[in-house]
Protein backbone atom coordinates (compact mmCIF):
# COMPACT_ATOMS: atom_id res chain seq x y z
CA UNK A 1 0.00 0.00 0.00
CA UNK A 2 2.73 2.54 0.85
CA UNK A 3 4.44 1.62 -2.46
CA UNK A 4 1.23 2.25 -4.37
CA UNK A 5 0.85 5.64 -2.68
CA UNK A 6 4.46 6.46 -3.49
CA UNK A 7 3.96 5.59 -7.16
CA UNK A 8 0.71 7.58 -7.28
CA UNK A 9 2.54 10.57 -5.81
CA UNK A 10 5.40 10.27 -8.34
CA UNK A 11 2.90 9.90 -11.21
CA UNK A 12 0.92 12.95 -10.07
CA UNK A 13 4.11 14.98 -9.61
CA UNK A 14 5.29 14.04 -13.13
CA UNK A 15 1.90 14.98 -14.55
CA UNK A 16 1.97 18.32 -12.72
CA UNK A 17 5.47 19.12 -14.01
CA UNK A 18 4.44 18.21 -17.58
CA UNK A 19 1.30 20.35 -17.28
CA UNK A 20 3.39 23.27 -16.01
CA UNK A 21 5.91 22.87 -18.85
CA UNK A 22 3.06 22.74 -21.39
CA UNK A 23 1.47 25.83 -19.84
CA UNK A 24 4.76 27.77 -20.05
CA UNK A 25 5.35 26.58 -23.62
CA UNK A 26 1.85 27.64 -24.74
CA UNK A 27 2.32 31.15 -23.34
CA UNK A 28 5.86 31.82 -24.56
CA UNK A 29 6.62 35.12 -26.32
CA UNK A 30 3.44 36.76 -25.07
CA UNK A 31 1.03 34.28 -26.67
CA UNK A 32 -2.40 34.27 -25.07
CA UNK A 33 -5.53 32.16 -25.43
CA UNK A 34 -9.20 33.09 -25.55
CA UNK A 35 -9.70 33.15 -21.76
CA UNK A 36 -6.49 35.14 -21.25
CA UNK A 37 -7.61 37.70 -23.84
CA UNK A 38 -11.01 37.94 -22.18
CA UNK A 39 -9.35 38.46 -18.82
CA UNK A 40 -7.05 41.17 -20.20
CA UNK A 41 -9.97 42.91 -21.94
CA UNK A 42 -12.11 43.00 -18.80
CA UNK A 43 -9.16 44.02 -16.61
CA UNK A 44 -8.10 46.65 -19.16
CA UNK A 45 -11.50 48.33 -19.12
CA UNK A 46 -11.46 48.52 -15.30
CA UNK A 47 -7.88 49.78 -15.35
CA UNK A 48 -8.80 52.39 -17.94
CA UNK A 49 -11.57 53.78 -15.74
CA UNK A 50 -9.45 53.56 -12.63
CA UNK A 51 -6.52 55.32 -14.31
CA UNK A 52 -8.77 58.16 -15.54
CA UNK A 53 -10.01 58.57 -11.98
CA UNK A 54 -6.45 58.58 -10.59
CA UNK A 55 -5.26 61.08 -13.22
CA UNK A 56 -8.30 63.29 -12.65
CA UNK A 57 -7.81 63.31 -8.90
CA UNK A 58 -4.07 63.94 -9.22
CA UNK A 59 -4.59 66.67 -11.77
CA UNK A 60 -7.18 68.34 -9.53
CA UNK A 61 -4.85 68.32 -6.54
CA UNK A 62 -1.80 69.38 -8.57
CA UNK A 63 -3.39 72.12 -10.62
CA UNK A 64 -5.98 73.67 -8.35
CA UNK A 65 -5.06 73.00 -4.76
CA UNK A 66 -1.29 72.95 -4.69
CA UNK A 67 0.14 75.19 -7.41
CA UNK A 68 -2.30 77.23 -9.39
CA UNK A 69 -0.69 78.02 -12.76
CA UNK A 70 2.93 77.26 -11.90
CA UNK A 71 2.55 73.53 -12.26
CA UNK A 72 0.97 73.85 -15.71
CA UNK A 73 3.75 76.15 -16.92
CA UNK A 74 6.35 73.82 -15.55
CA UNK A 75 4.72 70.83 -17.21
CA UNK A 76 4.51 72.65 -20.51
CA UNK A 77 8.17 73.64 -20.33
CA UNK A 78 9.22 70.14 -19.31
CA UNK A 79 7.32 68.67 -22.23
CA UNK A 80 8.88 71.18 -24.58
CA UNK A 81 12.32 70.41 -23.16
CA UNK A 82 11.69 66.70 -23.66
CA UNK A 83 10.72 67.35 -27.28
CA UNK A 84 13.81 69.50 -27.80
CA UNK A 85 16.14 66.96 -26.21
CA UNK A 86 14.77 64.21 -28.41
CA UNK A 87 15.00 66.44 -31.44
CA UNK A 88 18.55 67.46 -30.58
CA UNK A 89 19.60 63.85 -30.04
CA UNK A 90 18.01 62.89 -33.35
CA UNK A 91 19.69 65.83 -35.15
CA UNK A 92 23.08 65.00 -33.67
CA UNK A 93 22.62 61.47 -34.84
CA UNK A 94 21.64 62.67 -38.30
CA UNK A 95 24.70 64.93 -38.35
CA UNK A 96 27.00 62.06 -37.39
CA UNK A 97 25.30 59.82 -39.91
CA UNK A 98 25.64 62.44 -42.64
CA UNK A 99 29.34 62.75 -41.97
CA UNK A 100 29.80 59.01 -42.21
CA UNK A 101 27.73 58.83 -45.36
CA UNK A 102 29.60 61.69 -46.98
CA UNK A 103 32.82 59.87 -46.28
CA UNK A 104 31.67 56.68 -47.84
CA UNK A 105 29.51 58.35 -50.51
CA UNK A 106 26.71 55.96 -49.81
CA UNK A 107 23.22 57.00 -48.81
CA UNK A 108 20.84 54.74 -46.97
CA UNK A 109 17.26 54.52 -48.05
CA UNK A 110 14.96 56.80 -46.06
CA UNK A 111 12.38 54.82 -44.09
CA UNK A 112 9.04 56.35 -43.15
CA UNK A 113 7.26 55.28 -39.98
CA UNK A 114 3.62 55.79 -39.13
CA UNK A 115 2.71 56.60 -35.51
CA UNK A 116 -0.42 55.74 -33.53
CA UNK A 117 -1.12 57.65 -30.30
CA UNK A 118 -2.11 55.62 -27.22
CA UNK A 119 -2.77 56.26 -23.53
CA UNK A 120 -1.02 54.39 -20.75
CA UNK A 121 -3.81 52.85 -18.65
CA UNK A 122 -1.91 50.64 -16.20
CA UNK A 123 1.51 49.73 -14.91
CA UNK A 124 3.04 46.36 -14.15
CA UNK A 125 1.56 44.58 -11.14
CA UNK A 126 4.86 43.11 -9.97
CA UNK A 127 7.74 44.76 -8.16
CA UNK A 128 10.50 43.39 -10.40
CA UNK A 129 9.11 43.96 -13.90
CA UNK A 130 8.21 47.24 -15.60
CA UNK A 131 5.65 46.82 -18.34
CA UNK A 132 2.80 49.19 -19.15
CA UNK A 133 -0.63 48.58 -20.70
CA UNK A 134 -1.97 50.90 -23.43
CA UNK A 135 -5.48 51.40 -24.80
CA UNK A 136 -4.76 50.28 -28.36
CA UNK A 137 -5.04 46.72 -29.64
CA UNK A 138 -5.51 44.45 -32.64
CA UNK A 139 -8.50 46.37 -33.92
CA UNK A 140 -6.28 49.48 -34.24
CA UNK A 141 -3.70 47.52 -36.22
CA UNK A 142 -1.28 46.94 -33.35
CA UNK A 143 0.85 43.80 -33.59
CA UNK A 144 3.24 42.11 -31.23
CA UNK A 145 6.82 43.36 -31.60
CA UNK A 146 5.99 46.92 -32.74
CA UNK A 147 8.06 49.74 -31.24
CA UNK A 148 6.63 52.26 -28.76
CA UNK A 149 8.04 55.77 -28.35
CA UNK A 150 7.20 58.96 -26.45
CA UNK A 151 8.29 62.60 -26.71
CA UNK A 152 10.91 61.87 -24.01
CA UNK A 153 12.44 58.95 -25.90
CA UNK A 154 12.04 55.30 -26.67
CA UNK A 155 9.58 53.43 -24.42
CA UNK A 156 9.84 49.80 -25.55
CA UNK A 157 8.06 47.31 -27.76
CA UNK A 158 4.65 45.64 -27.82
CA UNK A 159 4.75 42.31 -26.00
CA UNK A 160 1.15 41.07 -25.99
CA UNK A 161 -1.90 42.28 -27.89
CA UNK A 162 -5.61 41.71 -27.37
CA UNK A 163 -8.53 43.23 -29.27
CA UNK A 164 -8.49 46.58 -27.43
CA UNK A 165 -5.33 46.62 -25.36
CA UNK A 166 -1.63 45.99 -25.71
CA UNK A 167 1.06 45.26 -23.11
CA UNK A 168 4.34 47.07 -23.68
CA UNK A 169 7.71 45.76 -22.54
CA UNK A 170 9.56 48.94 -21.52
CA UNK A 171 13.30 49.51 -21.86
CA UNK A 172 13.70 49.43 -18.05
CA UNK A 173 12.26 45.92 -17.82
CA UNK A 174 14.86 43.22 -17.07
CA UNK A 175 13.58 41.03 -19.92
CA UNK A 176 13.96 43.82 -22.50
CA UNK A 177 16.97 43.88 -24.85
CA UNK A 178 17.42 46.73 -27.32
CA UNK A 179 20.20 47.31 -29.81
CA UNK A 180 21.76 50.67 -28.86
CA UNK A 181 24.69 52.90 -29.79
CA UNK A 182 26.58 55.57 -27.88
CA UNK A 183 25.92 58.64 -30.00
CA UNK A 184 29.38 60.22 -29.72
CA UNK A 185 31.64 57.23 -30.31
CA UNK A 186 29.17 54.86 -32.07
CA UNK A 187 30.06 52.14 -29.55
CA UNK A 188 27.40 49.49 -29.87
CA UNK A 189 25.76 47.35 -27.20
CA UNK A 190 22.54 45.87 -25.91
CA UNK A 191 20.49 47.97 -23.49
CA UNK A 192 18.67 45.96 -20.84
CA UNK A 193 16.61 47.02 -17.81
CA UNK A 194 17.66 46.56 -14.21
CA UNK A 195 14.21 46.08 -12.60
CA UNK A 196 14.51 49.64 -11.45
CA UNK A 197 12.38 52.65 -12.27
CA UNK A 198 15.01 54.40 -14.40
CA UNK A 199 18.20 52.37 -14.54
CA UNK A 200 19.45 50.23 -17.41
CA UNK A 201 22.68 48.49 -18.30
CA UNK A 202 24.49 48.69 -21.63
CA UNK A 203 25.86 45.20 -22.16
CA UNK A 204 28.53 43.72 -24.44
CA UNK A 205 30.49 46.95 -24.99
CA UNK A 206 34.16 46.13 -25.55
CA UNK A 207 36.73 47.39 -22.99
CA UNK A 208 38.48 49.30 -25.80
CA UNK A 209 35.38 51.26 -26.83
CA UNK A 210 35.24 54.95 -25.94
CA UNK A 211 32.34 55.54 -23.52
CA UNK A 212 32.27 58.46 -21.06
CA UNK A 213 29.91 59.80 -18.39
CA UNK A 214 26.92 61.77 -19.71
CA UNK A 215 27.25 60.22 -23.17
CA UNK A 216 23.92 59.96 -24.94
CA UNK A 217 22.68 56.46 -25.80
CA UNK A 218 20.33 56.17 -28.78
CA UNK A 219 18.58 53.41 -30.72
CA UNK A 220 20.57 51.88 -33.55
CA UNK A 221 17.52 51.30 -35.77
CA UNK A 222 18.67 47.75 -36.37
CA UNK A 223 15.74 45.53 -37.33
CA UNK A 224 13.53 48.48 -38.30
CA UNK A 225 11.44 48.15 -35.13
CA UNK A 226 12.28 51.70 -34.05
CA UNK A 227 13.59 54.65 -36.06
CA UNK A 228 17.35 55.10 -35.50
CA UNK A 229 18.64 57.88 -33.24
CA UNK A 230 15.82 57.79 -30.67
CA UNK A 231 16.91 58.86 -27.22
CA UNK A 232 17.32 55.94 -24.79
CA UNK A 233 19.22 57.54 -21.93
CA UNK A 234 22.47 58.93 -20.57
CA UNK A 235 25.54 57.11 -19.29
CA UNK A 236 25.77 57.50 -15.50
CA UNK A 237 28.56 55.05 -14.67
CA UNK A 238 31.35 53.31 -16.55
CA UNK A 239 33.33 50.55 -14.88
CA UNK A 240 36.38 49.14 -16.66
CA UNK A 241 37.97 47.74 -13.51
CA UNK A 242 36.93 44.11 -14.05
CA UNK A 243 39.18 41.66 -15.83
CA UNK A 244 36.64 40.75 -18.48
CA UNK A 245 36.47 41.84 -22.08
CA UNK A 246 33.47 44.14 -21.65
CA UNK A 247 32.72 47.30 -19.68
CA UNK A 248 30.01 47.66 -17.02
CA UNK A 249 27.97 50.64 -18.22
CA UNK A 250 24.97 51.99 -16.32
CA UNK A 251 22.49 54.15 -18.20
CA UNK A 252 19.75 56.37 -16.78
CA UNK A 253 16.74 55.97 -19.04
CA UNK A 254 15.28 59.09 -20.64
CA UNK A 255 11.75 57.99 -19.83
CA UNK A 256 10.18 57.70 -16.41
CA UNK A 257 7.50 55.04 -16.81
CA UNK A 258 5.47 56.45 -13.93
CA UNK A 259 5.24 59.82 -15.70
CA UNK A 260 4.20 58.37 -19.04
CA UNK A 261 0.69 59.29 -20.08
CA UNK A 262 0.69 59.28 -23.88
CA UNK A 263 2.89 57.13 -26.11
CA UNK A 264 3.11 56.42 -29.85
CA UNK A 265 3.12 52.97 -31.39
CA UNK A 266 5.49 52.78 -34.35
CA UNK A 267 4.20 51.03 -37.44
CA UNK A 268 7.10 49.60 -39.43
CA UNK A 269 7.31 50.57 -43.14
CA UNK A 270 5.60 47.35 -44.34
CA UNK A 271 2.66 47.88 -41.94
CA UNK A 272 2.45 51.56 -42.95
CA UNK A 273 2.05 50.52 -46.58
CA UNK A 274 -0.69 48.04 -45.62
CA UNK A 275 -2.53 50.71 -43.61
CA UNK A 276 -2.34 53.28 -46.40
CA UNK B 1 -23.97 35.97 10.50
CA UNK B 2 -25.14 33.76 13.30
CA UNK B 3 -28.75 34.11 12.25
CA UNK B 4 -27.99 32.32 8.95
CA UNK B 5 -29.28 28.83 8.38
CA UNK B 6 -26.69 26.02 7.94
CA UNK B 7 -27.63 25.74 4.24
CA UNK B 8 -27.06 29.45 3.73
CA UNK B 9 -23.73 29.23 5.55
CA UNK B 10 -22.70 26.32 3.32
CA UNK B 11 -23.67 28.27 0.24
CA UNK B 12 -21.64 31.27 1.37
CA UNK B 13 -18.70 29.03 2.19
CA UNK B 14 -18.88 27.53 -1.30
CA UNK B 15 -18.69 31.00 -2.78
CA UNK B 16 -15.75 32.01 -0.59
CA UNK B 17 -13.02 31.22 -3.20
CA UNK B 18 -14.84 33.43 -5.72
CA UNK B 19 -14.99 36.30 -3.21
CA UNK B 20 -11.31 35.84 -2.38
CA UNK B 21 -10.36 35.92 -6.07
CA UNK B 22 -12.54 39.00 -6.61
CA UNK B 23 -10.84 40.69 -3.68
CA UNK B 24 -7.43 39.83 -5.18
CA UNK B 25 -8.59 41.18 -8.55
CA UNK B 26 -9.66 44.49 -6.97
CA UNK B 27 -6.34 44.86 -5.14
CA UNK B 28 -4.51 44.06 -8.39
CA UNK B 29 -6.36 46.75 -10.36
CA UNK B 30 -5.71 49.27 -7.59
CA UNK B 31 -2.01 48.32 -7.56
CA UNK B 32 -1.61 48.73 -11.35
CA UNK B 33 -3.31 52.12 -11.52
CA UNK B 34 -2.56 53.84 -8.21
CA UNK B 35 1.18 53.13 -8.31
CA UNK B 36 1.86 56.24 -10.39
CA UNK B 37 0.71 58.33 -7.39
CA UNK B 38 3.32 56.94 -4.99
CA UNK B 39 5.75 54.91 -7.11
CA UNK B 40 8.40 54.74 -4.36
CA UNK B 41 5.97 52.80 -2.16
CA UNK B 42 4.03 50.78 -4.71
CA UNK B 43 7.03 49.88 -6.84
CA UNK B 44 8.33 47.63 -4.05
CA UNK B 45 5.01 46.12 -3.10
CA UNK B 46 4.15 42.49 -3.84
CA UNK B 47 0.36 42.26 -3.49
CA UNK B 48 0.15 38.54 -4.23
CA UNK B 49 2.45 37.52 -1.39
CA UNK B 50 -0.07 37.94 1.49
CA UNK B 51 -2.66 35.99 -0.51
CA UNK B 52 -0.23 33.13 -1.09
CA UNK B 53 0.84 33.14 2.56
CA UNK B 54 -2.83 33.02 3.56
CA UNK B 55 -3.63 30.19 1.12
CA UNK B 56 -0.61 28.25 2.36
CA UNK B 57 -1.49 28.76 6.01
CA UNK B 58 -5.26 28.58 6.16
CA UNK B 59 -6.49 26.51 3.23
CA UNK B 60 -6.42 22.81 2.41
CA UNK B 61 -3.69 21.83 -0.08
CA UNK B 62 -6.16 21.29 -2.95
CA UNK B 63 -8.07 24.54 -2.45
CA UNK B 64 -4.94 26.54 -1.65
CA UNK B 65 -3.12 25.21 -4.73
CA UNK B 66 -6.06 26.00 -7.02
CA UNK B 67 -6.36 29.53 -5.64
CA UNK B 68 -2.58 30.06 -5.78
CA UNK B 69 -2.32 28.88 -9.42
CA UNK B 70 -5.31 30.95 -10.57
CA UNK B 71 -4.21 34.13 -8.82
CA UNK B 72 -0.60 33.69 -10.01
CA UNK B 73 -1.82 33.26 -13.60
CA UNK B 74 -3.99 36.42 -13.37
CA UNK B 75 -0.97 38.18 -11.88
CA UNK B 76 1.15 37.02 -14.85
CA UNK B 77 -1.35 38.46 -17.31
CA UNK B 78 -0.93 41.89 -15.73
CA UNK B 79 2.84 41.79 -15.91
CA UNK B 80 5.50 41.83 -18.59
CA UNK B 81 7.30 38.90 -16.96
CA UNK B 82 7.26 35.65 -18.96
CA UNK B 83 4.01 33.78 -18.29
CA UNK B 84 4.77 30.82 -16.05
CA UNK B 85 7.44 32.55 -14.02
CA UNK B 86 5.04 33.77 -11.34
CA UNK B 87 3.13 30.50 -11.27
CA UNK B 88 6.34 28.59 -10.48
CA UNK B 89 7.55 31.32 -8.10
CA UNK B 90 4.35 31.46 -6.07
CA UNK B 91 3.91 27.70 -6.02
CA UNK B 92 7.29 27.49 -4.30
CA UNK B 93 6.17 30.19 -1.84
CA UNK B 94 2.87 28.40 -1.28
CA UNK B 95 4.63 25.22 -0.18
CA UNK B 96 7.08 27.21 1.95
CA UNK B 97 4.15 28.99 3.64
CA UNK B 98 2.55 25.61 4.16
CA UNK B 99 5.73 24.28 5.74
CA UNK B 100 6.01 27.37 7.93
CA UNK B 101 2.53 26.73 9.31
CA UNK B 102 3.84 23.56 10.96
CA UNK B 103 6.47 25.63 12.77
CA UNK B 104 4.18 28.44 13.92
CA UNK B 105 0.61 29.39 13.13
CA UNK B 106 0.14 33.13 12.54
CA UNK B 107 -2.96 34.22 14.40
CA UNK B 108 -1.84 37.46 16.08
CA UNK B 109 -0.48 40.64 14.54
CA UNK B 110 3.13 39.87 15.47
CA UNK B 111 3.12 36.30 14.14
CA UNK B 112 1.30 37.38 10.95
CA UNK B 113 3.91 40.11 10.37
CA UNK B 114 6.72 37.65 11.11
CA UNK B 115 5.35 35.13 8.59
CA UNK B 116 4.95 37.86 5.95
CA UNK B 117 8.43 39.21 6.59
CA UNK B 118 10.08 35.79 6.43
CA UNK B 119 8.30 34.89 3.19
CA UNK B 120 9.00 38.31 1.71
CA UNK B 121 12.73 37.73 2.27
CA UNK B 122 12.48 34.19 0.89
CA UNK B 123 10.46 35.50 -2.08
CA UNK B 124 13.38 37.71 -3.13
CA UNK B 125 15.81 34.82 -2.75
CA UNK B 126 13.53 32.67 -4.92
CA UNK B 127 13.11 35.46 -7.52
CA UNK B 128 16.76 35.50 -8.60
CA UNK B 129 17.14 31.83 -9.57
CA UNK B 130 13.62 31.94 -11.03
CA UNK B 131 14.61 34.85 -13.30
CA UNK B 132 17.70 32.91 -14.36
CA UNK B 133 15.47 29.93 -15.15
CA UNK B 134 13.49 32.18 -17.52
CA UNK B 135 16.70 33.50 -19.15
CA UNK B 136 17.14 36.97 -17.68
CA UNK B 137 18.57 38.46 -14.52
CA UNK B 138 17.32 40.68 -11.72
CA UNK B 139 19.59 43.33 -10.31
CA UNK B 140 20.21 43.07 -6.57
CA UNK B 141 19.17 46.67 -5.84
CA UNK B 142 19.28 46.35 -2.06
CA UNK B 143 17.59 49.67 -1.28
CA UNK B 144 14.45 48.63 -3.10
CA UNK B 145 14.62 45.11 -1.72
CA UNK B 146 14.76 46.22 1.93
CA UNK B 147 11.97 48.75 1.35
CA UNK B 148 10.02 45.93 -0.31
CA UNK B 149 10.34 43.72 2.77
CA UNK B 150 9.04 46.55 4.96
CA UNK B 151 6.09 47.46 2.71
CA UNK B 152 5.20 43.81 2.06
CA UNK B 153 5.02 43.21 5.81
CA UNK B 154 2.93 46.31 6.58
CA UNK B 155 0.56 46.24 3.58
CA UNK B 156 0.54 42.46 3.62
CA UNK B 157 -0.73 42.49 7.20
CA UNK B 158 -3.77 44.57 6.19
CA UNK B 159 -4.50 42.31 3.20
CA UNK B 160 -4.09 39.20 5.39
CA UNK B 161 -6.53 40.60 7.96
CA UNK B 162 -8.97 41.59 5.18
CA UNK B 163 -9.01 37.99 3.85
CA UNK B 164 -9.53 36.71 7.40
CA UNK B 165 -12.53 39.07 7.73
CA UNK B 166 -13.81 37.87 4.35
CA UNK B 167 -13.54 34.27 5.62
CA UNK B 168 -15.43 35.21 8.75
CA UNK B 169 -18.19 36.96 6.77
CA UNK B 170 -18.58 34.00 4.41
CA UNK B 171 -18.54 31.51 7.30
CA UNK B 172 -15.40 29.85 5.99
CA UNK B 173 -13.76 27.51 8.48
CA UNK B 174 -10.01 27.98 8.31
CA UNK B 175 -7.66 25.00 8.02
CA UNK B 176 -6.43 25.07 11.60
CA UNK B 177 -9.97 24.50 12.93
CA UNK B 178 -10.61 21.63 10.53
CA UNK B 179 -7.35 19.93 11.42
CA UNK B 180 -7.92 20.38 15.15
CA UNK B 181 -11.38 18.92 14.89
CA UNK B 182 -9.96 15.95 13.01
CA UNK B 183 -7.31 15.58 15.67
CA UNK B 184 -4.48 15.70 13.17
CA UNK B 185 -2.50 18.44 14.92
Amino acid sequence: MPYRRKYTFVALLTLAICALALYIHRHREGRTGFIDNLFISVTGSFQEQSMYFVRGARSLVDHYFLLVGTKQDNEHLRRELGFMETKLAALQDVEAENLRLRESLKFSEKIDYNLLAAHVIAHDVSAEYNGVRVDRGKKHGVRSGMGVISPSGLVGRVLRVTENYADVLTIVDPTSNIDAVVQRSRARGILTGLANRRQCRLKYVDQLEDVALQDTVVSSGFGHIFPPGLLLGYVTAVDRSNNGVVQNITVKSAIDIYRLEEVFIVFPPAETEKLS
Amino acid sequence: MYSLQPKQKNFLETLNPVFVLLFFYTVMIARTTFDSVLPEVFDNLDILLPFIVYFGQRRSVAEGLTLAILSAHFYSLSSSAPVGLFVVHYLVLFFLARGLSYIFYPDRWNTICLALFVLSVVSRLVAWPMAALFEHSLSPAWGGVVMGWFFNTVFGYFIFVAIAILDHVTAKASRINIEMSEGSL
